[in-house]
Protein backbone atom coordinates (compact mmCIF):
# COMPACT_ATOMS: atom_id res chain seq x y z
CA UNK A 1 0.00 0.00 0.00
CA UNK A 2 1.55 3.28 -0.98
CA UNK A 3 5.11 3.71 -1.96
CA UNK A 4 7.71 3.76 0.76
CA UNK A 5 10.69 5.75 -0.25
CA UNK A 6 14.22 4.74 0.45
CA UNK A 7 15.86 1.65 1.72
CA UNK A 8 16.04 2.81 5.28
CA UNK A 9 19.45 4.24 5.93
CA UNK A 10 19.72 7.01 8.42
CA UNK A 11 22.22 9.29 6.80
CA UNK A 12 21.81 11.92 4.13
CA UNK A 13 19.48 10.14 1.71
CA UNK A 14 17.88 13.36 0.65
CA UNK A 15 16.78 12.25 -2.77
CA UNK A 16 14.99 9.21 -1.53
CA UNK A 17 12.57 10.89 0.85
CA UNK A 18 10.25 11.63 -1.97
CA UNK A 19 8.01 14.61 -2.45
CA UNK A 20 5.71 13.93 0.45
CA UNK A 21 8.11 14.41 3.32
CA UNK A 22 9.69 17.47 1.76
CA UNK A 23 6.39 19.11 0.96
CA UNK A 24 5.27 18.59 4.56
CA UNK A 25 8.31 20.33 5.91
CA UNK A 26 8.24 23.00 3.24
CA UNK A 27 4.59 23.71 3.98
CA UNK A 28 5.22 23.92 7.70
CA UNK A 29 8.16 26.26 7.33
CA UNK A 30 6.23 28.40 4.86
CA UNK A 31 3.20 28.82 7.06
CA UNK A 32 5.22 29.46 10.21
CA UNK A 33 7.43 31.84 8.30
CA UNK A 34 4.38 33.68 7.02
CA UNK A 35 3.09 34.14 10.55
CA UNK A 36 6.48 35.41 11.65
CA UNK A 37 6.49 37.82 8.73
CA UNK A 38 3.02 39.02 9.66
CA UNK A 39 4.04 39.73 13.25
CA UNK A 40 7.25 41.50 12.27
CA UNK A 41 5.45 43.57 9.69
CA UNK A 42 2.85 44.62 12.24
CA UNK A 43 5.66 45.74 14.52
CA UNK A 44 7.31 47.70 11.74
CA UNK A 45 4.04 49.41 10.87
CA UNK A 46 3.53 50.29 14.48
CA UNK A 47 7.01 51.76 14.73
CA UNK A 48 6.36 53.78 11.60
CA UNK A 49 3.12 55.08 13.02
CA UNK A 50 4.72 56.00 16.31
CA UNK A 51 7.55 57.78 14.54
CA UNK A 52 5.05 59.83 12.59
CA UNK A 53 3.24 60.70 15.79
CA UNK A 54 6.49 61.82 17.27
CA UNK A 55 6.46 59.37 20.14
CA UNK A 56 9.51 57.54 18.88
CA UNK A 57 12.77 59.26 18.10
CA UNK B 1 -3.75 31.16 46.62
CA UNK B 2 -4.23 34.82 47.28
CA UNK B 3 -0.54 35.18 47.98
CA UNK B 4 0.29 33.68 44.60
CA UNK B 5 -2.10 36.05 42.87
CA UNK B 6 -0.69 39.00 44.75
CA UNK B 7 2.81 37.98 43.78
CA UNK B 8 1.82 37.58 40.15
CA UNK B 9 -0.33 40.68 39.88
CA UNK B 10 2.37 43.14 38.76
CA UNK B 11 3.41 40.74 36.00
CA UNK B 12 -0.16 40.35 34.83
CA UNK B 13 -0.77 44.03 34.36
CA UNK B 14 -0.29 45.49 30.93
CA UNK B 15 2.75 47.63 31.72
CA UNK B 16 4.24 44.84 33.81
CA UNK B 17 3.81 42.39 30.99
CA UNK B 18 5.49 44.75 28.54
CA UNK B 19 8.45 45.05 30.88
CA UNK B 20 9.18 41.41 31.40
CA UNK B 21 8.27 40.28 27.90
CA UNK B 22 10.74 42.82 26.55
CA UNK B 23 13.41 41.16 28.63
CA UNK B 24 12.53 37.59 27.84
CA UNK B 25 11.47 37.48 24.22
CA UNK B 26 15.01 37.43 22.77
CA UNK B 27 15.67 34.38 24.92
CA UNK B 28 12.58 32.51 23.81
CA UNK B 29 13.34 33.47 20.22
CA UNK B 30 16.92 32.25 20.50
CA UNK B 31 15.99 28.93 22.07
CA UNK B 32 13.20 28.54 19.57
CA UNK B 33 15.63 28.92 16.69
CA UNK B 34 18.06 26.47 18.28
CA UNK B 35 15.35 23.91 18.86
CA UNK B 36 14.04 24.29 15.34
CA UNK B 37 17.44 23.74 13.81
CA UNK B 38 18.22 20.83 16.11
CA UNK B 39 14.76 19.41 15.64
CA UNK B 40 14.86 19.64 11.87
CA UNK B 41 18.28 18.04 11.71
CA UNK B 42 17.13 15.28 14.03
CA UNK B 43 13.86 14.58 12.33
CA UNK B 44 15.03 14.88 8.77
CA UNK B 45 18.44 13.34 8.93
CA UNK B 46 19.29 11.59 12.14
CA UNK B 47 16.17 9.83 13.23
CA UNK B 48 15.63 6.24 12.22
CA UNK B 49 13.31 4.93 9.60
CA UNK B 50 10.12 3.24 10.62
CA UNK B 51 9.68 -0.47 10.05
CA UNK B 52 6.29 -0.11 8.40
CA UNK B 53 6.21 3.38 7.00
CA UNK B 54 9.74 3.94 5.82
CA UNK B 55 10.82 7.48 5.38
CA UNK B 56 7.26 8.74 5.49
CA UNK B 57 7.31 8.55 9.25
CA UNK B 58 9.33 11.76 9.24
CA UNK B 59 6.11 13.63 8.59
CA UNK B 60 5.04 12.69 12.08
CA UNK B 61 7.58 15.13 13.45
CA UNK B 62 5.66 18.10 12.11
CA UNK B 63 2.16 16.71 12.08
CA UNK B 64 1.94 15.56 15.70
CA UNK B 65 3.40 18.69 17.33
CA UNK B 66 1.23 20.92 15.14
CA UNK B 67 -1.90 18.97 16.06
CA UNK B 68 -1.16 18.86 19.76
CA UNK B 69 -0.24 22.53 19.89
CA UNK B 70 -3.30 23.56 17.90
CA UNK B 71 -5.47 22.00 20.57
CA UNK B 72 -3.34 23.39 23.40
CA UNK B 73 -3.45 26.90 22.02
CA UNK B 74 -7.21 26.72 21.79
CA UNK B 75 -7.39 25.57 25.39
CA UNK B 76 -5.10 28.42 26.42
CA UNK B 77 -7.36 30.83 24.55
CA UNK B 78 -10.39 29.43 26.29
CA UNK B 79 -8.88 29.54 29.76
CA UNK B 80 -7.50 33.03 29.21
CA UNK B 81 -10.92 34.19 28.00
CA UNK B 82 -12.52 32.66 31.06
CA UNK B 83 -10.02 34.45 33.28
CA UNK B 84 -10.64 37.70 31.46
CA UNK B 85 -14.40 37.37 31.90
CA UNK B 86 -14.16 36.46 35.59
CA UNK B 87 -11.42 38.80 36.71
CA UNK B 88 -11.60 41.39 33.94
CA UNK B 89 -7.88 41.35 33.22
CA UNK B 90 -7.11 43.03 29.95
CA UNK B 91 -3.95 41.00 29.54
CA UNK B 92 -5.90 37.76 29.26
CA UNK B 93 -7.99 39.31 26.49
CA UNK B 94 -4.89 40.26 24.54
CA UNK B 95 -3.44 36.81 25.15
CA UNK B 96 -6.47 35.09 23.68
CA UNK B 97 -6.73 37.38 20.69
CA UNK B 98 -3.05 37.18 19.82
CA UNK B 99 -3.03 33.40 20.17
CA UNK B 100 -5.79 32.86 17.67
CA UNK B 101 -3.90 33.35 14.37
CA UNK B 102 -0.98 31.27 15.63
CA UNK B 103 -3.31 28.48 16.68
CA UNK B 104 -5.05 28.72 13.34
CA UNK B 105 -1.74 28.26 11.51
CA UNK B 106 -0.95 25.22 13.64
CA UNK B 107 -4.34 23.76 12.79
CA UNK B 108 -3.81 24.37 9.07
CA UNK B 109 -0.38 22.77 9.27
CA UNK B 110 -1.80 19.79 11.14
CA UNK B 111 -4.54 19.30 8.58
CA UNK B 112 -2.31 19.78 5.55
CA UNK B 113 0.50 17.57 6.83
CA UNK B 114 -2.06 15.02 7.96
CA UNK B 115 -3.47 14.97 4.47
CA UNK B 116 -0.04 14.74 2.85
CA UNK B 117 0.89 11.97 5.28
CA UNK B 118 -2.29 10.16 4.39
CA UNK B 119 -1.49 9.89 0.72
CA UNK B 120 1.43 7.47 0.92
CA UNK B 121 -0.07 5.81 4.00
CA UNK B 122 -3.64 5.11 3.00
CA UNK B 123 -3.60 6.12 -0.65
CA UNK B 124 -6.05 8.94 -0.14
CA UNK B 125 -5.71 12.65 0.45
CA UNK B 126 -8.32 12.76 3.14
CA UNK B 127 -9.97 10.31 5.46
CA UNK B 128 -12.73 11.03 7.92
CA UNK B 129 -11.10 9.49 10.90
CA UNK B 130 -11.73 10.84 14.38
CA UNK B 131 -8.55 12.84 14.75
CA UNK B 132 -8.54 14.57 11.38
CA UNK B 133 -12.26 15.33 11.58
CA UNK B 134 -11.88 16.83 15.04
CA UNK B 135 -8.99 18.88 13.74
CA UNK B 136 -11.16 20.13 10.88
CA UNK B 137 -13.87 21.17 13.30
CA UNK B 138 -11.24 22.90 15.42
CA UNK B 139 -10.33 24.84 12.29
CA UNK B 140 -13.93 26.02 12.07
CA UNK B 141 -13.86 27.06 15.70
CA UNK B 142 -10.74 29.13 15.14
CA UNK B 143 -12.18 30.71 12.00
CA UNK B 144 -15.38 31.61 13.81
CA UNK B 145 -13.42 33.21 16.64
CA UNK B 146 -11.28 35.29 14.31
CA UNK B 147 -14.31 36.26 12.22
CA UNK B 148 -16.17 37.46 15.30
CA UNK B 149 -13.15 39.40 16.48
CA UNK B 150 -12.81 41.16 13.14
CA UNK B 151 -16.53 41.90 12.86
CA UNK B 152 -16.77 43.94 16.03
CA UNK B 153 -15.34 47.40 15.48
CA UNK B 154 -14.83 48.61 19.01
CA UNK B 155 -11.91 46.62 20.35
CA UNK B 156 -13.32 46.35 23.82
CA UNK B 157 -16.57 44.90 22.54
CA UNK B 158 -14.60 42.63 20.24
CA UNK B 159 -12.58 41.26 23.11
CA UNK B 160 -15.64 40.69 25.30
CA UNK B 161 -17.67 38.91 22.62
CA UNK B 162 -14.80 36.76 21.42
CA UNK B 163 -14.01 35.90 25.03
CA UNK B 164 -17.50 34.48 25.44
CA UNK B 165 -17.19 32.59 22.18
CA UNK B 166 -13.85 31.15 23.29
CA UNK B 167 -15.36 29.95 26.56
CA UNK B 168 -18.27 28.37 24.70
CA UNK B 169 -15.70 26.72 22.49
CA UNK B 170 -13.69 25.55 25.49
CA UNK B 171 -16.72 23.63 26.71
CA UNK B 172 -17.75 22.53 23.27
CA UNK B 173 -14.45 21.25 21.89
CA UNK B 174 -14.36 18.24 24.25
CA UNK B 175 -18.00 17.51 23.40
CA UNK B 176 -17.17 17.67 19.71
CA UNK B 177 -14.12 15.47 20.14
CA UNK B 178 -16.00 12.76 21.95
CA UNK B 179 -18.97 12.87 19.62
CA UNK B 180 -16.66 12.65 16.60
CA UNK B 181 -14.83 9.73 18.18
CA UNK B 182 -18.16 8.03 18.80
CA UNK B 183 -19.26 8.79 15.24
CA UNK B 184 -16.07 7.39 13.88
CA UNK B 185 -16.00 4.13 15.83
CA UNK B 186 -19.46 3.31 14.55
CA UNK B 187 -18.15 3.42 11.02
CA UNK B 188 -14.75 1.91 11.58
CA UNK B 189 -13.88 0.71 8.15
CA UNK B 190 -10.22 -0.19 8.23
CA UNK B 191 -7.01 0.11 10.16
CA UNK B 192 -6.81 3.87 9.98
CA UNK B 193 -6.25 4.04 13.68
CA UNK B 194 -2.89 2.32 13.26
CA UNK B 195 -1.39 5.67 12.57
CA UNK B 196 -2.60 7.37 15.67
CA UNK B 197 -0.69 5.44 18.32
CA UNK B 198 2.51 4.12 16.90
CA UNK B 199 4.78 2.69 19.54
CA UNK B 200 7.37 5.35 19.86
CA UNK B 201 10.93 4.14 20.09
CA UNK B 202 13.22 6.29 22.17
CA UNK B 203 15.18 7.28 19.10
CA UNK B 204 11.98 8.69 17.65
CA UNK B 205 10.77 10.20 20.87
CA UNK B 206 13.57 12.70 21.21
CA UNK B 207 13.11 14.37 17.83
CA UNK B 208 9.40 14.46 18.51
CA UNK B 209 9.87 16.13 21.86
CA UNK B 210 12.32 18.55 20.37
CA UNK B 211 9.87 19.54 17.68
CA UNK B 212 7.14 19.86 20.29
CA UNK B 213 9.32 22.24 22.26
CA UNK B 214 10.27 24.08 19.07
CA UNK B 215 6.63 24.63 18.16
CA UNK B 216 5.88 25.67 21.70
CA UNK B 217 8.62 28.26 21.89
CA UNK B 218 7.62 29.52 18.47
CA UNK B 219 4.12 30.07 19.83
CA UNK B 220 5.40 31.82 22.95
CA UNK B 221 7.77 34.08 21.03
CA UNK B 222 5.24 35.13 18.44
CA UNK B 223 2.67 35.51 21.19
CA UNK B 224 4.87 37.92 23.13
CA UNK B 225 5.61 39.99 20.03
CA UNK B 226 1.97 40.07 18.92
CA UNK B 227 0.73 40.94 22.37
CA UNK B 228 3.20 43.77 22.73
CA UNK B 229 2.19 45.19 19.35
CA UNK B 230 -1.47 44.86 20.15
CA UNK B 231 -1.13 46.46 23.59
CA UNK B 232 0.79 49.43 22.24
CA UNK B 233 -1.63 49.87 19.34
CA UNK B 234 -4.72 49.74 21.50
CA UNK B 235 -3.41 51.96 24.26
CA UNK B 236 -1.21 54.31 22.28
CA UNK B 237 -2.64 57.36 23.94
CA UNK B 238 -1.68 56.34 27.44
CA UNK B 239 1.27 57.98 29.10
CA UNK B 240 2.83 54.79 30.35
CA UNK B 241 2.80 53.38 26.83
CA UNK B 242 4.59 56.41 25.46
CA UNK B 243 7.22 56.20 28.15
CA UNK B 244 7.63 52.49 27.66
CA UNK B 245 8.02 52.78 23.93
CA UNK B 246 10.68 55.42 24.31
CA UNK B 247 12.59 53.36 26.82
CA UNK B 248 12.50 50.11 24.97
CA UNK B 249 12.82 50.89 21.35
CA UNK B 250 14.82 54.01 20.94
CA UNK C 1 -41.70 36.50 37.50
CA UNK C 2 -43.01 33.56 35.62
CA UNK C 3 -45.95 35.62 34.56
CA UNK C 4 -43.50 37.80 32.65
CA UNK C 5 -42.14 34.68 31.01
CA UNK C 6 -45.54 33.55 29.79
CA UNK C 7 -46.53 37.05 28.80
CA UNK C 8 -43.55 37.30 26.51
CA UNK C 9 -44.29 33.90 25.02
CA UNK C 10 -47.88 34.87 24.36
CA UNK C 11 -46.93 38.25 22.94
CA UNK C 12 -44.35 36.73 20.63
CA UNK C 13 -46.79 34.17 19.36
CA UNK C 14 -49.35 36.85 18.65
CA UNK C 15 -46.80 38.98 16.84
CA UNK C 16 -45.67 36.00 14.83
CA UNK C 17 -49.22 35.20 13.88
CA UNK C 18 -49.66 38.69 12.54
CA UNK C 19 -46.38 38.75 10.73
CA UNK C 20 -46.77 35.18 9.66
CA UNK C 21 -43.97 35.07 7.18
CA UNK C 22 -40.98 33.93 9.22
CA UNK C 23 -42.03 30.38 9.92
CA UNK C 24 -43.34 29.91 6.42
CA UNK C 25 -40.06 31.05 4.87
CA UNK C 26 -38.05 28.74 7.07
CA UNK C 27 -40.27 25.79 6.26
CA UNK C 28 -40.23 26.52 2.55
CA UNK C 29 -36.46 26.80 2.59
CA UNK C 30 -36.30 23.49 4.41
CA UNK C 31 -38.45 21.71 1.84
CA UNK C 32 -36.55 23.35 -1.00
CA UNK C 33 -33.16 22.36 0.39
CA UNK C 34 -34.31 18.79 0.93
CA UNK C 35 -35.65 18.63 -2.62
CA UNK C 36 -32.31 19.63 -4.05
CA UNK C 37 -30.73 16.38 -2.99
CA UNK C 38 -32.82 13.98 -5.06
CA UNK C 39 -32.23 16.31 -7.98
CA UNK C 40 -28.52 16.04 -7.37
CA UNK C 41 -28.37 12.37 -6.45
CA UNK C 42 -30.82 10.81 -8.84
CA UNK C 43 -34.27 9.46 -8.10
CA UNK C 44 -33.41 5.88 -7.16
CA UNK C 45 -35.32 5.14 -3.94
CA UNK C 46 -32.74 2.82 -2.43
CA UNK C 47 -30.02 5.47 -2.58
CA UNK C 48 -32.28 8.16 -1.24
CA UNK C 49 -33.47 6.09 1.67
CA UNK C 50 -29.95 5.69 2.98
CA UNK C 51 -29.21 9.40 3.01
CA UNK C 52 -32.68 10.75 3.71
CA UNK C 53 -32.18 11.10 7.44
CA UNK C 54 -28.90 12.93 7.02
CA UNK C 55 -30.32 15.22 4.34
CA UNK C 56 -33.22 16.17 6.55
CA UNK C 57 -30.95 16.87 9.48
CA UNK C 58 -28.54 19.06 7.51
CA UNK C 59 -31.33 20.97 5.78
CA UNK C 60 -32.95 21.47 9.17
CA UNK C 61 -29.74 22.89 10.59
CA UNK C 62 -29.54 25.41 7.78
CA UNK C 63 -33.21 26.30 8.01
CA UNK C 64 -32.93 26.91 11.75
CA UNK C 65 -29.91 29.15 11.28
CA UNK C 66 -31.79 31.18 8.69
CA UNK C 67 -34.81 31.49 10.92
CA UNK C 68 -32.74 32.68 13.85
CA UNK C 69 -31.70 35.95 12.38
CA UNK C 70 -34.83 37.91 13.26
CA UNK C 71 -34.94 36.34 16.69
CA UNK C 72 -33.64 39.37 18.51
CA UNK C 73 -33.03 41.82 15.71
CA UNK C 74 -36.43 43.49 15.63
CA UNK C 75 -36.43 44.04 19.35
CA UNK C 76 -32.89 45.28 19.19
CA UNK C 77 -33.78 47.82 16.55
CA UNK C 78 -36.78 49.27 18.28
CA UNK C 79 -35.20 49.41 21.69
CA UNK C 80 -37.18 46.72 23.43
CA UNK C 81 -34.04 44.77 24.19
CA UNK C 82 -32.59 47.66 26.11
CA UNK C 83 -35.76 47.75 28.15
CA UNK C 84 -35.28 44.09 28.84
CA UNK C 85 -31.74 44.79 30.00
CA UNK C 86 -32.92 47.47 32.37
CA UNK C 87 -35.89 45.61 33.71
CA UNK C 88 -35.82 43.83 37.00
CA UNK C 89 -36.53 40.45 35.48
CA UNK C 90 -33.55 38.22 34.85
CA UNK C 91 -32.56 38.63 31.25
CA UNK C 92 -31.96 34.93 30.81
CA UNK C 93 -35.58 34.24 31.65
CA UNK C 94 -36.82 36.72 29.08
CA UNK C 95 -34.51 35.25 26.48
CA UNK C 96 -35.68 31.75 27.35
CA UNK C 97 -39.23 32.93 26.69
CA UNK C 98 -38.13 34.19 23.29
CA UNK C 99 -36.57 30.83 22.48
CA UNK C 100 -39.69 29.00 23.55
CA UNK C 101 -41.87 31.07 21.29
CA UNK C 102 -39.42 30.57 18.46
CA UNK C 103 -39.50 26.85 19.09
CA UNK C 104 -43.27 26.79 19.02
CA UNK C 105 -43.70 29.03 16.03
CA UNK C 106 -40.87 27.79 13.83
CA UNK C 107 -39.84 24.50 15.37
CA UNK C 108 -43.17 22.76 15.32
CA UNK C 109 -43.94 23.50 11.65
CA UNK C 110 -40.42 22.38 10.75
CA UNK C 111 -40.92 19.22 12.71
CA UNK C 112 -44.19 18.45 11.00
CA UNK C 113 -42.76 19.25 7.62
CA UNK C 114 -39.86 16.93 8.29
CA UNK C 115 -42.26 14.01 8.50
CA UNK C 116 -43.69 14.86 5.12
CA UNK C 117 -40.28 15.33 3.58
CA UNK C 118 -39.09 12.06 5.10
CA UNK C 119 -41.79 10.25 3.21
CA UNK C 120 -40.86 12.11 0.04
CA UNK C 121 -37.25 11.11 0.47
CA UNK C 122 -38.24 7.45 0.74
CA UNK C 123 -37.22 7.07 4.35
CA UNK C 124 -38.51 3.69 5.59
CA UNK C 125 -41.24 3.78 8.21
CA UNK C 126 -39.16 2.33 11.01
CA UNK C 127 -36.73 5.19 10.68
CA UNK C 128 -39.35 7.90 10.56
CA UNK C 129 -40.24 7.36 14.19
CA UNK C 130 -36.61 7.75 15.16
CA UNK C 131 -36.36 10.83 12.99
CA UNK C 132 -39.31 12.40 14.75
CA UNK C 133 -37.88 11.62 18.14
CA UNK C 134 -34.41 12.86 17.33
CA UNK C 135 -35.80 16.05 15.83
CA UNK C 136 -38.04 16.62 18.83
CA UNK C 137 -34.94 16.55 21.01
CA UNK C 138 -32.73 18.28 18.51
CA UNK C 139 -34.77 21.28 17.41
CA UNK C 140 -34.97 22.84 20.90
CA UNK C 141 -31.23 22.24 21.23
CA UNK C 142 -30.59 24.04 17.96
CA UNK C 143 -32.79 26.95 18.99
CA UNK C 144 -31.02 27.30 22.32
CA UNK C 145 -27.53 27.15 20.85
CA UNK C 146 -28.75 29.52 18.16
CA UNK C 147 -29.83 31.97 20.85
CA UNK C 148 -26.23 32.11 22.06
CA UNK C 149 -25.00 32.73 18.55
CA UNK C 150 -27.54 35.45 17.87
CA UNK C 151 -26.74 37.32 21.05
CA UNK C 152 -23.04 37.27 20.16
CA UNK C 153 -23.49 38.60 16.65
CA UNK C 154 -26.30 41.04 17.24
CA UNK C 155 -25.65 44.28 15.47
CA UNK C 156 -22.38 43.21 13.92
CA UNK C 157 -21.86 43.62 10.24
CA UNK C 158 -22.12 40.47 8.13
CA UNK C 159 -24.43 39.23 10.85
CA UNK C 160 -26.12 36.43 8.94
CA UNK C 161 -23.03 34.79 7.53
CA UNK C 162 -21.07 35.29 10.71
CA UNK C 163 -23.91 33.69 12.63
CA UNK C 164 -23.81 30.64 10.39
CA UNK C 165 -20.01 30.43 10.69
CA UNK C 166 -20.22 30.50 14.47
CA UNK C 167 -23.20 28.22 14.88
CA UNK C 168 -22.39 25.38 12.52
CA UNK C 169 -19.39 24.08 14.48
CA UNK C 170 -21.46 24.29 17.65
CA UNK C 171 -24.24 22.35 15.95
CA UNK C 172 -22.00 19.50 14.93
CA UNK C 173 -22.49 17.30 18.04
CA UNK C 174 -26.27 17.65 17.72
CA UNK C 175 -26.01 16.68 14.08
CA UNK C 176 -23.80 13.70 14.82
CA UNK C 177 -26.16 12.28 17.42
CA UNK C 178 -29.36 13.16 15.63
CA UNK C 179 -28.48 11.96 12.15
CA UNK C 180 -26.60 9.08 13.71
CA UNK C 181 -29.74 7.92 15.46
CA UNK C 182 -31.70 7.89 12.24
CA UNK C 183 -28.97 6.05 10.37
CA UNK C 184 -28.69 3.52 13.17
CA UNK C 185 -32.38 2.77 13.01
CA UNK C 186 -32.08 2.22 9.27
CA UNK C 187 -29.70 -0.61 10.01
CA UNK C 188 -31.81 -1.90 12.86
CA UNK C 189 -29.25 -1.04 15.50
CA UNK C 190 -30.20 0.39 18.91
CA UNK C 191 -30.72 4.10 19.10
CA UNK C 192 -30.96 4.68 22.83
CA UNK C 193 -27.37 5.87 23.09
CA UNK C 194 -27.77 8.56 20.47
CA UNK C 195 -31.08 9.76 21.84
CA UNK C 196 -29.76 9.78 25.37
CA UNK C 197 -26.82 11.91 24.32
CA UNK C 198 -29.13 14.25 22.46
CA UNK C 199 -31.25 14.55 25.55
CA UNK C 200 -28.12 15.24 27.57
CA UNK C 201 -27.15 18.04 25.23
CA UNK C 202 -30.64 19.48 25.50
CA UNK C 203 -30.58 19.33 29.28
CA UNK C 204 -27.21 21.03 29.26
CA UNK C 205 -28.40 23.72 26.88
CA UNK C 206 -31.61 24.63 28.68
CA UNK C 207 -30.00 26.33 31.69
CA UNK C 208 -26.72 27.33 30.07
CA UNK C 209 -27.76 28.86 26.77
CA UNK C 210 -30.05 31.62 28.07
CA UNK C 211 -27.51 32.52 30.74
CA UNK C 212 -24.63 32.75 28.27
CA UNK C 213 -26.85 34.64 25.85
CA UNK C 214 -27.79 37.13 28.57
CA UNK C 215 -24.12 37.76 29.37
CA UNK C 216 -23.23 38.25 25.70
CA UNK C 217 -26.22 40.47 25.12
CA UNK C 218 -24.99 42.87 27.74
CA UNK C 219 -21.78 43.23 25.78
CA UNK C 220 -23.43 43.32 22.39
CA UNK C 221 -25.83 46.09 23.15
CA UNK C 222 -23.68 48.74 24.75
Amino acid sequence: MGETAGSGTTMLNIDLYGPYVWSCYALTITILGWQLYRVIRAQKNLKQKLKVQGILC
Amino acid sequence: MKKILQYLAPYLSLPGFCQWSHRWWPWTAGFCLLLWIAGLVQSLFLSPVDYQQGEAVRMMYVHVPAAIWSLSVYSIMGIASLASLIWRTKLMDVLAQASAPIGLSFTVIALATGSIWGKPMWGTWWVWDARLTSELILLFFYMGYIALQKAAEDHRQASRLSAILAVIGLLDVPIVHYSVRWWNTLHQTSSFENISRPQIAASMLWPLLMMMAAFGLYYVTLLFLSMRTQIVTQHADRLWVKRLVQEQRC
Amino acid sequence: MYRAFWKIVKRDLQLQKRRGADALTAVMFFVLACSLFPLALGPSPEDLAWVAGSIIWVALLLAVILSLDPLLRVDFEDGTLEQWLLSSYPLSLLLAARVLSHGIWVGIPLWCMATVVAVLLQLPDKAIGTLMLSLALGIPCLSLIGLMGVSLTLGLRQGGLLLALLLLPLYIPVLIFGAGAVNQSLEGLPIQGHLALLAALLLLAIPLAPWVAARSLRFSIQ
